[in-house]
């Protein structure tokens, strides 16, 4: 038989591309999977089934995020930024995942910082994909792009029918004419991670954070048209802090 | 070894042959869609399938195609029939009248910059994935062009003219149903309208008068007209995000929409945003064609909106029926809407009846 001879040939080629992986000086590319819950609880879509801390019953039917300048530091006080951005749309499966091209060295790391938007600098630019997407911030508020859209509908034990909040975050109007750029900036420890080889980390976001911490959000007050809402844009930085931690790490 | 190696040789020199088989193989001539400035420096590249790329003889065998009434079951109609360049491709019927005299439920939809469709969901409830399996359907509905596939390319090949010209666009003259759409396909993905009088002035060839340009500012501000989450913006010149919302027409529906397809009642009464170019020349408008005028679809939303359990939540202020608009922005809005109509595309004479 001459077949397994070419098997043999196939398998020492496969080996010697495999083992690169083993050479000592490990590097590593990082997937972000990126996850939803209520208060631990994954999160369903469309059917009120959520109850926030200021007691309306509440819906989740699109959640839209965009996570920017994601970055490891390491303990010797370098950081690698994993090159890119990602808008997660819980109606796109492919967007729940997210793969940079850069590669990691092998070092320990301490923490995991993300922008929540994009800063004022990355807002500047001007993206196709986003664009596509319809993911614009309007120029009457300072343009750029949005944070977050969370959107459903909410009812009280007063209400006559169910009705719609869209909980849009991006730059915040002071005044016609100036804006604070109001990106959330997070850091959140890591407890002295290695990575062998190509890992993943979870990063999860807490739904009902959005609505409780520090300031108990009232959907009664705040459902609609919140974008030029200068008050509303503030509060939703402020929850925005403790809104997200890592899960599971596969290193 | 050998044997392995002959097949890995053979595999490899039919993959290579394939477009040679015939011998006399003529390769038709790349026409690739010529991208409009606006659309290169804000949005994706448009989606063209690799099996099926532009081509001059494709274009032409396609255009001939869509005006020609060949297609139906008795010959009387065409796709232009209720698809007319001079309504932007649709027609100004509430429902379409089909060979039979049977009417249907849903309004013609326009075709324009649909290789632009990211994610290829096509009709009013998305139920046709990708423009050529969208051209199939209406060939052999009962109640529009009422033929088969069987006597449609029957009918092709038996014509004087229309093998020679399969040949020149696919390399064969064997006329098939997958060869008709996609022809079908390649001329509408040259439908491109991009020369409004709004398209001009975001190019700096053109300037709005203060009514349009406050009608964009309604059209942008989310405390007015909001219409800019669902329907495009400078940045996204498609003028619509191709996905689908209940936008408050009913209580309930007849018409499940993109929830009859999916079977999600959490998707029943959703339509696809349909693009706000050329509604100049569309009238009349929504998925039924309820709307005479531009000026009911304006006060649908700033009055009409009425709740039902899928109701979209950018459909805001639902209890007094919407965003509440004055006269004077409703008629901005509606000045500002009016400058996206493309007098130029539906006067080009490469999309005219060959």
């Amino acid at each position: 038989m001459k077949i397994p001879k070419i098997l043999t040939l196939l398998t020492i080629i496969t080996l010697f591309v495999s083992c690169n992986s083993d050479d000592p000086v490990q590097t590593a590319t990082i997937t972000m999977n990126f996850t939803q819950n209520w208060d631990g609880t994954a999160i369903n879509f469309n059917t009120i089934q959520y109850t926030n801390a200021n007691g309306e019953q509440l819906s989740v039917t699109r959640l839209r995020y965009l996570i920017s300048k994601m970055e490891l530091h390491a303990s010797d006080g370098s950081t690698v930024e994993l090159e890119g951005y990602n808008l997660i749309d819980l109606a796109n499966d492919n967007t729940l995942n997210f793969t940079s091209n850069t590669v990691v060295p092998n070092k320990t790391y301490t923490s995991f910082s993300f922008n929540f938007g994009f800063d004022a600098a990355d807002n500047a630019e001007n993206y196709a994909d986003l664009n596509s997407a319809s993911w614009n911030w309007p120029d009457m508020l300072g343009g750029g792009y949005h944070n977050m859209q969370l959107e459903g509908q909410y009812i009280n034990n007063t209400m006559p029918a169910a009705n719609t909040y869209a909980y849009h975050m991006g730059k915040a109007l002071v005044s016609t004419g100036t804006y604070e750029d109001n990106h959330i900036a997070i850091n959140l420890p890591l407890n002295n991670q290695t990575f062998a080889g190509d890992a993943s980390i979870e990063l999860k976001m807490n739904i009902a954070e959005w609505f409780k911490n520090p300031n108990q959000w009232d959907l009664n007050v705040y459902n609609n048209a919140l974008m030029g809402n200068y008050a509303a844009q503030i509060l939703m930085q402020e929850n925005g802090a403790s809104v997200f931690s890592l899960g599971t790490i596969n290193p | 070894m050998k044997k392995l190696s002959l097949i890995i040789f053979f595999g490899i020199s039919s993959l290579s042959c394939t477009s040679d088989k015939g011998t006399e193989t003529v390769r038709a001539t790349p026409s690739p869609l010529e991208i409009p400035q606006l659309f290169a420096d804000n949005i994706l590249a448009p989606i063209i399938p690799t099996n099926n790329p532009q081509t001059v003889e494709g274009v032409a065998l396609g255009r001939k195609l869509f005006y020609d009434p060949i297609l139906s079951g008795d010959g009387t109609q065409s796709c232009a029939s209720c698809h007319s360049p001079q309504n932007a491709f649709t027609d100004s019927d509430q429902f379409s009248t089909g060979i039979d005299g049977l009417l249907g439920t849903r309004n013609s939809m326009p075709i324009f910059n649909m290789a632009w469709n990211y994610d290829e969901n096509f009709f009013w409830d998305g139920r046709a994935f990708s423009i050529e399996n969208q051209a199939m359907q209406p060939v052999i509905n009962p109640i529009e062009m009422h033929n088969t596939w069987p006597n449609a390319v029957q009918n092709l090949r038996a014509s004087s003219e229309y093998p020679a010209l399969f040949k020149a666009a696919f390399g064969s003259d064997q006329i098939m149903p997958p060869r008709v759409i996609q022809a079908i396909a390649q001329f509408e993905r040259t439908l491109i309208s991009a020369n409004s009088k709004f398209d001009k002035y975001l190019t700096n060839q053109g300037t709005l008068t203060p009514s349009e340009l406050n009608g964009f500012s309604v059209f942008m501000d989310e405390s007015k007209g909001d219409c800019f989450h669902c329907h495009g913006s400078d940045r996204n010149p498609l003028w619509t995000d191709n996905i689908f919302h209940n936008n408050g027409l009913d209580t309930s529906f007849s018409d499940l929409g993109l929830g009859e397809i999916t079977g999600d009642p959490a998707d029943n009464g959703k339509f696809k945003s349909p693009s706000l170019r050329n509604l100049a020349f569309t009238a009349p408008y929504m998925h039924d064609g309820r709307f005479a005028t531009l000026d009911e679809v304006i006060n649908h939303y700033s009055e009409g909106l009425v709740n039902s359990p899928t109701i979209d939540p950018l459909m805001k202020n639902l209890a007094t029926g919407g965003a509440q608009l004055t006269a004077a922005d409703k008629a901005d809005l509606k000045a500002f809407l009016l400058s996206l109509s493309d007098t130029e595309f539906i006067n080009n004479p490469n999309f005219q009846a060959p």
